[in-house]
């Protein structure tokens, strides 16, 4: 094993992990909460297709951030003011999302690999501890700070939001604002886990964490820290194992997640 | 002045006009059958609904005791954090202090919901829940109080300080606008009432 630690991608990719588990472990049981499940599913896709849509753009294949910026928050903005302004129930918006982005994705993947190997494309479906690099960790810093501060600000609100209109509307909390907020704050945050995590599997470190974590607690902040615990000791185990089996990242991680809902699922049947 | 000024509201399909005036330490009564709109005026006063007609809301606080809670089943939430969500002071999973959660039992206390403090949302009963959402929205001293069925689920004994809080909230200068289907609930204790009609 320090074998495996000492070498730079491995500690590079360790402190990736280490930076954004514990930002999405933070996010997850507003996900959870929320039930916006589907919806970072929705982003994850959409990261992947604006991946291949930077690549036929002309920009870096192993930096289209430009583009995965900017297709992301684009289908986060149109959800969420689909969801809005729609009387059709979320979970079949959010498909129809899915749907289109699945499908712009594989046509623009099929030109892309006419003009680059599909292989290429790997780290940013799956994740890779190969490409990491101290930028990429700056940037999980950056995002692990704003969302601290972000939750600072907003984490009750959002409860409250998601809760019940009717509480969110006598506390006259702005309802749509706070929606589009969390919509763009999750977006970016998953944009910038793409690198360790891999767009097909960042969903899960959104989801799982939350899910493991009501497994064994009983309030929201256990739930809470309960969620950040699970994601870190997952995204840490993950690159670890990853790094030694040669597998990607991202599906190793899923995998650690996997386990810890697994083995709490004892612990949610004696709490019923 | 008035705290609510609703003149011919009105949304098509769900809600015939309504015009009604609510004055501090008063209790109005919105009383009507199934299907009447007594919600959906809650919801065009709250802003959740498009409507037609004017509505002046001039309270400068106001608080909700909803039928029911839209999302309580996915959510961990205890009591204790509702009140602390509610109040928005620092997120509740950086922990609450000692002081705030004496308080959180004082408030619960005028509804005899305190041994729930610690209780999941999801685990209350109806009318439990109800006792907690009422100790909530009586807590904050609202100049406006919307209560949506409140006495629905709830048993004689919370009905009675239901009664007692309402005369405290009257007296307080509080106005309240009270949704009910059952007549017979709310003729002795509102003070003026609007009947509403299927639309």
């Amino acid at each position: 094993m320090s074998e495996t630690l000492s070498l730079a991608f491995v500690q590079r990719a360790l402190v990736a992990a280490l930076l954004a588990a514990p930002t999405l472990g933070l996010l997850s049981p507003i996900v959870f909460t929320r039930r916006l499940a589907f919806f970072s599913a929705a982003i994850g896709q959409a990261v992947l297709t604006g991946v291949s849509l930077g690549v036929l753009l002309g920009e870096p294949v192993d930096a289209p951030w430009a583009s995965v910026v900017g297709f992301s928050l684009l289908c986060a903005v149109a959800l969420v003011a689909f969801r809005r302004h729609s009387k059709l129930p979320t979970d079949t918006l959010v498909g129809v999302f899915l749907a289109f982005t699945l499908g712009l994705g594989v046509v623009l993947l099929v030109a892309v690999t006419k003009r680059f190997n599909v292989h290429q494309l790997e780290a940013a479906m799956f994740g890779s501890v190969l490409t990491v690099t101290w930028t990429d960790c700056a940037v999980l810093g950056v995002a692990l700070l704003g969302t601290m501060a972000a939750l600072w600000r907003f984490h009750d609100a959002w409860v409250l939001d998601g809760l019940d209109g009717r509480l969110a509307a006598a506390h006259r909390l702005p309802s749509a604002a706070l929606e589009y907020g969390l919509a763009v704050l999750l977006t970016l945050v998953i944009v910038a886990s793409v690198k360790v995590l891999g767009a097909l599997m960042v969903e899960a470190m959104l989801l799982v964490p939350a899910a493991a974590g009501r497994n064994v607690s009983r309030s929201l902040a256990g739930l809470t820290w309960a969620s950040v615990g699970i994601a870190t000791l997952s995204g840490a185990g993950g690159v670890l194992v990853s790094a030694r089996v040669n597998a990607p990242s991202g599906a190793a991680i899923v995998l650690a997640l996997a386990a810890c809902f697994v083995l709490t699922l004892p612990a949610a049947r004696r709490r019923k | 002045m008035s705290l609510l000024s609703a003149k011919d509201v009105r949304v098509p399909g769900r809600l015939a006009p309504v015009s009604l005036e609510l004055q501090p330490g008063t209790v109005h009564a919105l009383v009507g059958g199934n299907g009447s709109g007594k919600s959906t005026f809650l919801d065009c006063v709250l802003g959740l609904v498009p409507f037609e007609g004017a509505l002046a809301l001039k309270s400068p606080t106001v608080a909700v005791v909803p039928q029911r809670l839209e999302l309580a089943t996915s959510s961990p939430l205890t009591v204790l954090e509702l009140f602390g969500a509610s109040t928005r002071q620092r997120p509740s999973w950086l922990g609450l202090s000692t002081a705030f959660r004496a308080r959180t039992v004082d408030a619960l206390k005028v509804m005899e919901a305190e041994t729930s403090i610690d209780q999941q949302l999801e685990t209350l009963s109806g009318g439990a829940l109800r006792r907690v959402l009422l100790a909530l929205a009586f807590s904050a001293q609202p100049a406006l109080l919307l209560l949506d069925e409140p006495e629905a689920g709830l048993d004689v004994r919370a009905r009675a300080l239901l009664a007692t809080q309402l005369t405290a909230a009257k007296a307080r200068g509080q106005a309240v606008l009270w949704v009910s289907h059952d007549d017979a609930a709310v003729t002795e204790r509102a003070t003026s009432q609007t009947r509403l009609v299927a639309p």
